[in-house]
């Protein structure tokens, strides 16, 4: 049924501006905005924002140890007299390049593995893309990266690697679900009749169409991922000491809960702030490119 | 391919049927007969119209003529030559000659693509062009279609549905086509908008020497634009018949059921309708095509024969054939399909 | 005269979105008496559902707005009801809605939706039991004609042809026993030949029961097999009202008159020009009457909005060429 009112959409330009107020509107989606755009600043120049830059790196003080929040150190100092507040920011670097790095490996192959198995759906190409996928997805995550982990030796890399070893299969799912709905459209059809080619298809018709759920997704996912790097620095296998992983940090802080909590409990708020704030952003994207209909 | 045939497309005992997969081992449990024994053919610059309702299978078999289906069995020959026996590079030239245009503007337009590179497609595929003269060729089809240049750069969802339309016409021409199917083009169109549409596709067929199949449900409609009409039941062409012939002698009682159907707009029209068939039941599922004539359930005029046996073509009068019992003694044109029940 | 089964009087609809106000409804003013049968038909984007939302009762009202007029059912203005004031004239007032396949619910069984308005249409005071619940289920089911009633209130709507849904949806208007029947474009989604039994389904059940019905739609063929008087609108106005034999055989305004043109004819004559022009946009529609930039009559005074003028008995033409 067409939409009951004409409404001209005049050029792509026009079609920010309006996506930006729509999205405006939804005051937690510009919190979750505003927190990613902190954190993303405070990780791009903690060397020039953070208090105390070397704290960062290997710095022992052990006069000022265990310190309690103060205007000196605004969130306190660690077992290891390091300022928390500093650490915290640096640790925002590794979050954010978890994030990132795991989704660049990842996005790309899902993508293309669940276009093409969406497309040729049926055939033995989506078969043993799907069960490929299936067997990733049945393996325990938390298992199948410490077993990664033994085999290579424990840091952010090899926790990247073992992250993205266990979220490629959802990319894949995702796009396997668009693109098998979309090569019964009309248009991919007609571009079928016109004589474009398989690879055409796949990546200037059906492709842009995915764009949107795909985008939503990475966004929610930043959070998850960062997330799931955190929880590998707690148990040791990602960032390792004395790295300021916020994961790795919060494990420091854990034995030395409920006197010293704060050397625990502002890096879990920073992990926290982060995930929430890809969380809202994600939310926000997601409400943005629903259809809307008047 | 041989140019100077008259008959451009031939179809012969065209079948497409859809397996239905079922059970835990997923093994096939039936088929949709969607195009079930289809032969007619079209001749160079008509108007030839199908009509049917949905589950009739018009729009499988505007499909499976232009090449989104194989099909099942049977034969398609365009300019003389077997499409499907064809070599891999006159297959590639036959996509070309052979275009659609599909029913709804809204989903046979890519939402993500500007109209220049919706139908600056067609153009790259081939090859043929540089950008500049794919530029000027797009201009003047714009021009053909009767849009501005400027809507190169808008966006389908920026366009009404008649404008979407148009481009989507505009699309099945780039190739420079001699065959055009037309599934139901105005179908989701206003009563204003259709007219505008339908003239400019009449104006096209004659500045371009077309050829068109033209799909719809719309008997008056059909009454207006179409030189012949074959009507189609549950997979099958019932009747078909130049189209003064067709709507002044409907011979098959599908036909006049339908006829009698129509909601029209006046008096005049009202007396052209056959007397009233009231029309009965509906049309069953295309897995559970009835023995026999696949429409002895719903026809007034039901004899034992027609749930035993199915009726072959036959030719009642010049260029009018019918598939129906009543109509035994004529002579045979073709001969009801092999292995049917 | 009697009161009016259902007026609008004067109904001005707006809709705040981004970029501006789309003034959609412009004064529209149409009524329907007791047992008439009404035709409001338009084609796409002339304001005719969001109308019918309006009486029903469920426009979204952000980003809907509706600044002026009235809706009296029965004499009470509907758009100042209290929800229970409401609630009870919807059992007055039915829909039968447009695509049985959106509408019925497929997880549930047809006899449980069936049996659920009809328990919904009771007033509260008494119950019925399950067996009375079924059996004025199996009552409307015969009315409307659909065959086997028992066994079908055990199907599943996916089960049921779509002739037999729209007859399903029907009795669930039925049911709670209304005096107007809303009826939504309520053959798009059917066959021809299903299409004809449906309408003449819902003629004699309107004849029967006395029912009076506002039948929305873009087909003018339906319209003159089922309808009395004919609204015909364009671009949120009313163009003409007339009597619907009169509207066909004697049409007066410019775009009625192209709209039954455009319609093919079985007769032959070939096909009509059409309208030229498009649709106006709601933002910044033409001041005046909506239909000027497309009208070949169109005069200086057309940019004032144009009265309604009476041309013959129950037709009336918002045109200032019929200005005496």
């Amino acid at each position: 049924m067409e939409r009951s009112v004409h409404v001209d959409i005049l050029s792509r330009g026009e079609g920010f501006r309006r996506g930006w107020y729509k999205f405006s509107r939804n005051p937690l989606s510009i919190i979750g905005l505003t927190a990613v755009l902190l954190v993303a600043f405070l990780a791009i120049f903690a060397p020039y924002v953070a208090p105390y830059p070397k704290h960062a790196g290997k710095f022992v003080n052990f006069a000022e140890a265990n310190q309690p929040p103060s205007w000196k150190y605004l969130l306190g100092t660690d077992v290891l007299g390091r300022d928390i507040l500093s650490r915290i920011f640096f640790g925002f670097r590794f979050s954010l390049m978890m994030g990132v790095v795991v989704l660049a490996l990842v996005v790309p192959p899902g993508v293309i593995l669940g276009l093409v198995a969406g497309y040729f759906k049926g055939k033995w190409i989506d078969t043993v893309i799907m069960r490929v996928t299936d067997i990733f997805l049945s393996v325990p995550p938390l298992v199948l990266a410490l077993a990664i982990t033994a085999v290579l030796t424990p840091n952010l890399f090899n926790a990247m690697i073992a992250i993205s070893l266990m979220w490629w299969p959802w990319y894949c799912r995702l796009v396997y679900g668009l693109s098998a709905s979309l090569r019964n459209e009309s248009f991919v059809r007609a571009a079928q009749v016109t004589g474009a080619g398989t690879l055409r298809i796949l990546f200037r018709e059906m492709l842009p169409n995915c764009i949107s759920p795909i985008f939503t997704k990475m966004s929610l996912d930043m959070g998850f991922v960062i997330l799931a790097g955190s929880a590998l620095s707690f148990v040791g296998l990602g960032v390792q000491p004395p790295k300021p992983g916020l994961g790795t940090m919060v494990a420091d802080g854990a034995r030395y809960l409920p006197d010293s909590c704060w050397i625990a409990i502002f890096p879990a708020f920073a992990i926290m702030i982060v995930v929430l704030g890809f969380n809202l952003l994600g939310d926000g994207l997601r409400d943005l490119l629903a259809v809307e209909e008047v | 391919m041989i140019d100077s045939v008259d008959e451009i497309v031939v179809l012969k005992d065209l079948k497409k049927y859809f397996p239905v997969r079922g059970g835990v081992f997923i093994r096939k449990i039936g088929d949709i007969k969607a195009v079930n024994g289809v032969s007619f053919s079209v001749r160079r610059g008509e108007n030839f119209g199908l009509v049917g309702e949905s589950g009739s299978g018009k729009s499988t078999l505007g499909y499976t003529l232009v090449g989104i289906y194989r099909p099942t069995t049977g034969r398609i020959l365009f300019k003389g030559e077997d499409i499907y026996r064809a070599n891999k590079r006159d297959q590639k030239a036959l996509k070309k000659e052979m275009q659609i245009v599909f029913q709804d503007p809204g989903s046979s337009l890519n939402p993500r693509k500007t109209i220049k590179q919706i139908l600056e497609l067609p153009l790259k595929v081939r090859n043929t062009d540089k950008g500049k003269d794919r530029s000027k060729k797009i201009a003047k089809l714009l021009e053909m279609l009767e849009l501005p240049a400027a809507y190169m750069y808008k966006y389908p969802s920026a366009l009404s549905g008649g404008q979407k339309q148009r481009v989507a016409i505009g699309r099945a021409l780039a190739t420079e086509p001699s065959f055009v199917i037309l599934d139901e083009p105005t179908s989701a169109l206003d009563v204003s908008v259709q007219a505008k549409i339908i003239n400019l596709l009449m104006r096209l067929q004659q500045r371009l020497n077309l050829t068109y199949l033209f799909i719809t449900h719309d008997l008056s409609l059909m009454r207006n634009v179409a030189t012949r009409v074959a009507i189609m039941y549950l997979g099958k062409i019932c009747e078909v018949a130049c189209t003064s012939e067709f709507f002044q002698n409907p011979l098959h009682p599908y036909t006049q059921m339908l006829l009698s159907s129509i909601p029209v707009v006046s008096d005049e029209e009202e007396m052209l309708k056959p007397k009233k068939v009231l029309s009965r039941g509906e049309i069953p599922s295309p897995v559970n095509v009835p023995p026999g004539c696949s429409f002895h359930l719903r026809c007034p005029e039901e004899m034992e024969l027609c749930s035993q046996v199915d009726p072959g073509m036959v030719e009642v009068g010049e260029e009018h054939t019918v598939r129906c019992h009543l109509f035994q003694g004529a002579k045979i044109v073709a001969p009801a399909s092999q292995g049917e029940e | 005269m009697a009161t009016p089964l259902l007026e609008i009087k004067h109904l001005y609809i707006n809709f705040d979105i981004y970029g501006g106000i789309l003034k959609v409804l412009d004064g529209v003013n149409l009524t329907v008496q007791s047992g008439e049968k009404v035709g409001l038909v338009g084609e796409t984007g002339c304001g005719k559902s969001i109308t019918m939302k309006a009486i029903m009762g469920i426009l979204p009202t952000p980003p809907g707005k509706i600044p002026r007029g009235e809706i009296l059912f029965n004499g009470k203005n509907i758009l100042r009801m209290k929800p229970k004031e409401l609630r009870d004239i919807r059992r007055e007032m039915s829909v039968i809605p447009q695509d049985p396949v959106a509408s019925l619910n497929p997880v549930f069984k047809v006899g449980t939706q069936l049996m659920d308005v009809i328990k919904y249409s009771v007033n509260s005071k008494g119950s019925l039991s399950k067996k009375a619940l079924k059996d004025r289920a199996i009552d409307i089911l015969k009315e409307v004609e659909l065959p086997d009633p028992e066994r079908n209130l055990e199907n599943y709507p996916v089960q049921l042809s779509g002739g037999m849904q729209q007859r399903i949806l029907i009795a669930m208007a039925l049911v709670t026993g209304p005096h107007l029947l809303i009826a939504d474009e309520p053959s798009t989604a059917l066959d021809v030949t299903t299409q004809d039994q449906i309408l003449r389904l819902m003629r004699e059940m309107a004849e029967k029961r006395r029912v009076s019905i506002l039948l929305i739609t873009h087909n003018l063929g339906i319209i003159r097999q089922l309808t009395d008087r004919t609204y015909v609108m364009y671009a949120g106005q009313v163009a003409e009202v007339a009597r619907t034999k009169d509207l066909f055989s004697d049409a007066m305004h410019s775009y009625t008159r192209g709209l039954i043109s455009s319609v093919p004819r079985l007769t032959g004559g070939g096909i009509a020009p059409g309208i030229k022009g498009m649709i106006p946009d709601y933002m910044g529609p033409p001041r005046g009457c909506r239909f000027r930039p497309r009208c070949d009559y169109a005069m200086p005074i057309c940019e004032k909005k144009p009265p309604i003028f009476r041309v013959g008995e129950d037709h009336e033409v918002a045109c200032f060429l019929y200005q005496r």
